[in-house]
């Protein structure tokens, strides 16, 4: 149990960017006092303390509702807290699409919402979402006649897309290459075990963690193991970035790309905060428990009083807890097939016939494994349901070794063969 | 009003995956397809297990993997990837020769003696989670059996019915659209440097201005041209040429300034080009419904189209065709068709006839959806670059590259992201800051000379060759497969199958085409 929650904050940091990490309390009271900056909103000029992202600045100032759904233009909000969603997408600086949960914030910098007709919270376009009850089925969408195909085709092209093209050109920054004898990405509890793993070896691992600012982006290799009766002359596949077929680790850092070559990679990026199905389930006010314990311990932000918490296996206990800790009253409901949010943002959860009021609805269902790099290059990934996680996990040995023999995987992001 | 959303980025809901698994989408890559489930920002970090979920609850297919994972992991914008050091990104990497495009078969091939080219076989291709089939499903006996369900083996299946033919089989190894027909950038022109081509895109197209009404699902035809520049003068001579040759054969390009081409395409930087080529009927669709559109349309006229049904045998006796071995049992026919695009070499080899196609890997991408700003789909012949804006608002751009080594090959590589980054912001800066999603690979089925391989086989009776596409099958398919399907019925040969015939190779008259894309 430790261990999922330890490895938890491993998935958190690898999504996670440009954070400092835990503060104490103390820092926070202090820099209170000492900033008064301000963020540009939309032409309104909105308070932020330092550290914090823009999620955190525009839900301190109540703004609940950050974008519009690209297809039916239902209102959005952040869910996760930790750049796996893409809820809490706003504009910023002139570009478009960027995760708020992500992003931290400077003076003057300019956030914008995207995506609707009017504003994000009165979007004329949010008709679509009122004249569709199930949903609008775009394959079969006036498919009757070429003038009312034409017609549909010209009105989606329309509606289409969330955000608009940048103002400005951005930068090319000049990329590097690195080689490392071994690689760690995410620096949670299993990660750093394993770095002193590799340290009492001899072994300087190369750690890619978002709290230093780095992000694994992607993991591109060869299929070696795939003979080529094509190939006319002994050249490897282009599979690798530096075109001889290397296996590459691409990490961003800011504005610029790593291209790290390696001999072993060791995946250590733990979970991520999945929402749960039930009615209206995308409503804003509907946030990952996880993401909500974050935002209290990091920017001393709670986003109500009361919470009622969809939990699921051990994590809804888990979460409740924790929620509690942070100050929050929380009242726990089981997952059913009878859930709906009403409100935007949400001011209860009904369940049934009975509806309960509460401030905000925290998800806590089982976290996924955070298999992505693995299945980029075909390790081997097998389905995990249980009471910890849920999901795809990364299958390996009691080595830790995956299918792939340069890759091993530890913590909560694997299951053992 | 009240909905249960299954992917957050995509709108899709569990309504949604309810129709898709009504509708038989029996595996979990093509119900990603068919709703557009995962294939947005997030690229199914949260969807992924909510799809497993609810599937588990409302008895759809089983799903015990997850759809492929394709890089990037996050969102990364054109100018960051455009900054990758990667020795050889610009032009020719030292330690890699340069291929030129094979002109015949290469010599030192393995030969395989069977390949049983089942899904998931190669690199980069995802084997889907289909339902479990027994062998009973299939027909003993056939009068048609079409080998691959791409547009091409679809698109005849559907002829034939319309003709009467109705006894039809089309044997797909995977689901539909794994191939080159599903993950090819939508691009159809008219802008060619041979006669034939000319007149098959041009009804393809017009084909196309109707599909909806006639298969009942949008294909999302956008005509808003092909603009390719030209950056030498040289390349603006050679231009002129084939502009001169089309408006002879009806299609009416038009020679652009680099003034004019800014006027089309905004934000181009027109110190890249000192002309470019533009016609204005040329246009994107989107792929994934013809397939549907196509095998919907041959299942009511009765012809059947069965999934994850791999080809391992083809039977001849005394030079004629018997039948095939699947790995769900066999299906007697006398007429086989080889639609199997770049995997048409090695179905080819189990019936020992060799053809000169080679498969080449050709790798794309797409971004973050944008409100539409981009009308044509921009393209420049001298880099193989190639880009244009989806009815989702997403760019969708590729790009061949000259050290590409012949091979079945469907992975991505970073190599192409840095290089296809680079020359999208050459020509359009501002496109910089747009954030690639994700990115794939397909495969060309290359013939020495750029033109298809169709019709009869020579020595062996009964099959039929229906490959050889070099990425531009999907836009001529409708109207190739009229031609198929009219000389499959009884009718007779249409003279383009008689000009594209395999013996075309043993007789030395090459149809050479130009104006092939990377």
């Amino acid at each position: 149990m430790t261990e999922a929650l330890a490895s938890n904050a491993g998935a958190c940091r690898l999504f996670t960017p440009r954070r400092s990490g835990h503060e104490h309390p103390d820092e926070l009271a202090s820099r209170r006092v000492t900033d008064l900056q301000t963020i540009n909103f939309e032409g309104k000029s909105i308070p932020f303390l330092a550290g914090d992202t823009i999620s955190a600045a525009l839900l301190r100032a109540g703004v609940r509702i950050f974008s519009r759904s690209p297809k039916y233009h239902r209102p959005r909000g952040p869910f996760c807290f930790a750049g796996s969603c893409a809820q809490c997408y706003v504009r910023i600086d002139g570009k478009p699409s960027l995760p708020a949960c992500m992003t931290l914030c400077h003076e003057s910098i300019r956030v914008e919402r995207q995506n609707a007709i009017g504003s994000a919270g009165h979007d004329l376009l949010g008709i679509i979402d009122v004249a569709t009850p199930h949903g609008l089925d775009h394959h079969h969408l006036m498919t009757w006649n070429r003038l009312a195909n034409t017609t549909a085709s010209a009105v989606a092209r329309r509606l289409a897309g969330l955000g608009t093209l940048p103002d400005a050109a951005m930068e090319v920054a000049a990329g590097e290459t690195r080689h490392a004898e071994v690689v760690i990405v995410g620096a949670g509890e299993a990660g750093r075990k394993a770095a002193r793993d590799m340290a009492a070896r001899g072994i300087d691992p190369l750690i890619i963690d978002s709290n230093d600012g780095a992000i694994a982006i992607g993991l591109y290799a060869p299929n070696p193991l795939q003979p080529n009766p094509f190939q006319t002359n002994p050249l490897p596949p282009c599979g690798g970035g530096s075109g001889r077929g290397d296996r590459t680790l691409l990490v961003r850092r800011h504005n610029h790309l790593e291209s790290i070559s390696f001999e072993n990679l060791i995946l250590a990026t733990g979970t991520t905060s999945q929402p749960l199905a039930f009615e209206d389930n995308d409503r804003p006010g509907i946030y990952a428990a996880r993401g909500l314990v974050d935002l209290a311990r990091r920017h001393d932000l709670r986003l109500g009083e009361h919470a009622v918490l969809i939990g699921e296996g051990a994590e809804g206990p888990r979460q409740a807890a924790a929620l509690r800790e942070v100050g929050y009253a929380v009242e726990e409901v089981a997952l059913s097939d009878n859930l709906r949010a009403i409100g935007s943002p949400v001011h209860a959860l009904q369940i049934g016939e009975r509806k309960v009021d509460c401030d905000l609805i925290a998800i806590a269902a089982r976290p996924a494994p955070a298999y992505e790099l693995a299945a980029q290059v075909d390790a081997e990934v097998a389905l995990v349901d249980n009471e910890s996680v849920c999901g795809f996990a990364v299958v390996v040995d009691d080595e830790g070794r995956t299918s792939i023999p340069w890759l091993s995987a530890v913590g909560s992001v694997c299951t053992k063969r | 009003m009240h909905k249960t959303l299954i992917c957050a980025c995509e709108d899709v809901t569990a309504h949604d995956i309810d129709e898709a698994v009504e509708r038989g989408l029996g595996d979990v890559e093509s119900v990603k397809r068919y709703t557009g489930l995962g294939t947005g920002p997030c690229q199914g970090k949260s969807c992924v297990v909510g799809l497993k979920r609810h599937l588990a609850k409302c008895g759809g297919p089983k799903m015990e993997q997850p759809f492929t994972a394709r890089p990037p992991i996050v969102p990364t914008e054109f100018a960051v990837l455009a900054g990758m050091a990667a020795p050889g990104k610009d032009g020719e990497p030292d330690s890699v020769a340069r291929h030129s495009r094979p002109q015949s078969r290469p010599s030192t091939c393995i030969e395989p003696a069977t390949t049983p080219w089942m899904a998931g076989s190669i690199p980069g291709s995802s084997p889907g989670t289909a339902m479990t089939k027994g062998d009973e499903h299939l027909p003993h006996r056939v009068d048609i059996l079409i080998i691959g369900g791409g547009i091409m083996g679809l698109a005849l299946a559907y002829g034939l019915t319309r003709r009467g033919v109705r006894d039809v089989l089309v044997l797909e190894r995977g689901y539909l659209c794994e191939g080159a027909s599903g993950r090819n950038g939508g691009g159809v022109r008219m802008q060619w440097t041979t006669a034939p081509f000319i007149e098959l895109c041009k009804e393809s197209i017009g084909f196309m201005r109707h599909f909806a009404q006639e298969l009942g699902i949008n294909v999302w035809l956008r005509q808003g041209g092909y603009l390719f520049t030209a950056r030498t003068a040289a390349e603006a001579r050679a231009a002129e040429q084939r502009a001169e040759f089309q408006r002879r054969h009806g299609v009416r390009t038009e020679i652009l300034t680099p003034t004019e081409a800014r006027s089309i395409v905004p934000d181009l930087d027109d110190s890249q080009l000192v002309a470019a080529a533009y016609h204005p009927e040329d246009g994107v669709v989107f792929p994934w419904p013809f397939l549907w559109g196509y095998a919907d349309g041959a299942r009511r006229g009765g012809a059947r189209v069965e999934t994850f049904t791999g080809v391992e045998q083809i039977e001849i006796e005394r030079g004629e065709v018997r039948g095939v071995v699947t790995n769900h049992g066999r299906v007697a026919a006398t007429t086989v068709v080889i639609a199997a695009g770049a995997w048409s070499v090695e179905v080819a080899r189990l019936a020992g006839v060799t053809l000169p196609n080679v498969p080449m890997r050709h790798e794309i991408l797409v971004t973050e959806p944008l409100k539409p700003f981009l009308d044509p789909l921009v393209s420049e012949l001298s880099s193989g670059l190639y880009f244009s804006q989806s009815m989702r608002g997403e760019i969708v751009g590729g790009m061949g590259d000259p050290a590409e080594p012949p091979g079945l090959n469907q992975t991505s590589s970073a190599r192409f992201a840095a290089r296809f980054a680079e020359g999208v912001t050459r020509l359009i800066p501002r496109l910089g800051g747009v954030k690639v999603i994700r990115q794939w690979a397909g495969c060309y089925d290359v013939t020495p000379d750029h033109s298809p391989i169709l019709g009869e086989t020579p020595g062996v009776r009964g099959l039929v060759q229906m490959s050889g596409f070099v990425g531009h099958g999907f836009m001529m398919a409708p109207a190739v497969a009229e031609r198929m399907a009219d000389w499959l019925a009884g009718g007779p040969i249409d003279e383009v199958l008689q000009r594209y015939a395999l013996s075309r190779f043993a007789e030395g008259r090459l149809e050479h085409e130009e104006m092939i894309i990377g």
